[in-house]
């Protein structure tokens, strides 16, 4: 807020200009000095969501889960996701410029149990607009690469995000 | 006017605040961590022992069941009734059995499909209601770590099904709990 006071002020200054450099002159012109303050853009996993993959028999070829933006399961391969299995999407909350569009990107990851691991790519919208009040949302999706015998246990990684204004 | 030491530093904010919003700068972007998970259930050791077996049955004009029960019981329904009591194929008639191996008490859940297809190579039979031995809610293995998995199903015949020998495949899977 400091910033600003001291900047409004050196406007006027700016305005002033113009007539006091001109002695003789009597024509007058006003001129304009603008800028911008973008509120920084924050970024936060939301509270309890996950990219869940659910659970699954992982089959003797393997195969792969697909989970949709929208939350939605499908396995492939030789996976069957199991009766009761939860998929799920990621979610995140973006606060910032209103009105401003930034970009999105999603990066890579595995999922980890004891020694045991699988890689999992991941799927957001390229671009999002914040609203009128700042904030805007999206989920993130993902496949998941499942292994031939992929052995038992409860995996669990993590991935990046990150926005920044276009 | 203000003066000149103002007006400088007014400039040098102007400039500094404009490129704020083309070039990344601290606040033009954030980064977040988030999560994944997933889960691969322990699995059981199954063995198959016995196929569901509808055995032989006349073919019948009007569509109707065959129900064979995870205790044995065959029962016919409409025409299927009295068509059913024709000499049977050597593995006879009755459900299919799987023993699954486990631990010693140890609480287990078995998935079955909903339905089965049956082909003949051109016509198919559905065999739906597929039912088990196991109770509603957990099973447990014996203190042998043994279950025998009875597996039975209702067998839908279309009317003037195709003669034929049908046959389809499904998949028990044990998991631990």
């Amino acid at each position: 807020m400091k910033k600003i006071a001291i900047f409004a002020a050196a406007s006027a200054a700016v305005l002033s200009v113009p007539a006091l450099a001109a002695p003789g002159n009597q024509s007058t012109a006003d001129g304009a000095a603008t800028a911008e303050v973008v509120a920084p853009l924050t970024l936060t996993h939301d509270a309890g969501a996950t990219l869940n993959f659910g659970t699954f028999v992982p089959g003797t070829v393997g195969g792969s889960v697909t989970v949709s933006r929208a939350g939605n399961g499908t396995a492939g391969g030789d996976v069957t996701l199991m009766p009761g299995s939860v998929e799920a999407a990621d979610s995140f909350s973006v606060a910032g410029d209103a009105g401003r569009r930034f970009s999105i990107v999603t990066g890579a990851g595995t999922v980890s149990s004891g020694s045991n691991s699988m890689a999992f790519t991941t799927d957001a919208r390229a671009n999002h607009t914040l609203d009128s009040s700042g904030a805007a949302s999206f989920n993130v999706g993902g496949t998941l690469t499942v292994g031939a015998n992929q052995p038992a246990g409860v995996y669990t990684g993590s991935y990046s995000v990150t926005v920044t204004y276009n | 006017m203000p003066d000149l030491r103002h007006l400088r530093r007014g400039f040098g904010l102007a400039l500094a605040l404009i490129p704020a919003a083309v070039c990344a700068q601290p606040g033009d972007s954030a980064t977040a961590t988030g999560s994944a998970q997933a889960e691969v259930p322990e699995l059981g050791r199954l063995a198959h022992l016995r196929d569901l077996r509808f055995g032989a049955f006349m073919q019948p004009t009007a569509a109707g069941t065959l129900v064979i029960a995870p205790d044995g019981t065959a029962t016919g329904t409409g025409q299927i009734a009295a068509g059913m009591t024709i000499p049977q194929p050597p593995d006879g008639r009755g459900p299919a059995l799987f023993r699954l191996d486990g631990t010693a008490n140890r609480a287990f859940v078995a998935i079955l499909p909903n339905r089965i297809t049956i082909s003949n190579g051109s016509a198919t039979m559905q065999v739906r209601n597929i039912t088990t031995n196991m109770r509603n809610g957990s099973n447990r293995f014996d203190a042998s770590g043994i279950f025998m998995l009875w597996v039975g199903g209702t067998l839908q015949v279309a009317a003037n099904q195709a003669p034929g020998e049908y046959s389809g495949d499904f998949q028990v899977t044990v998991i631990f709990q």
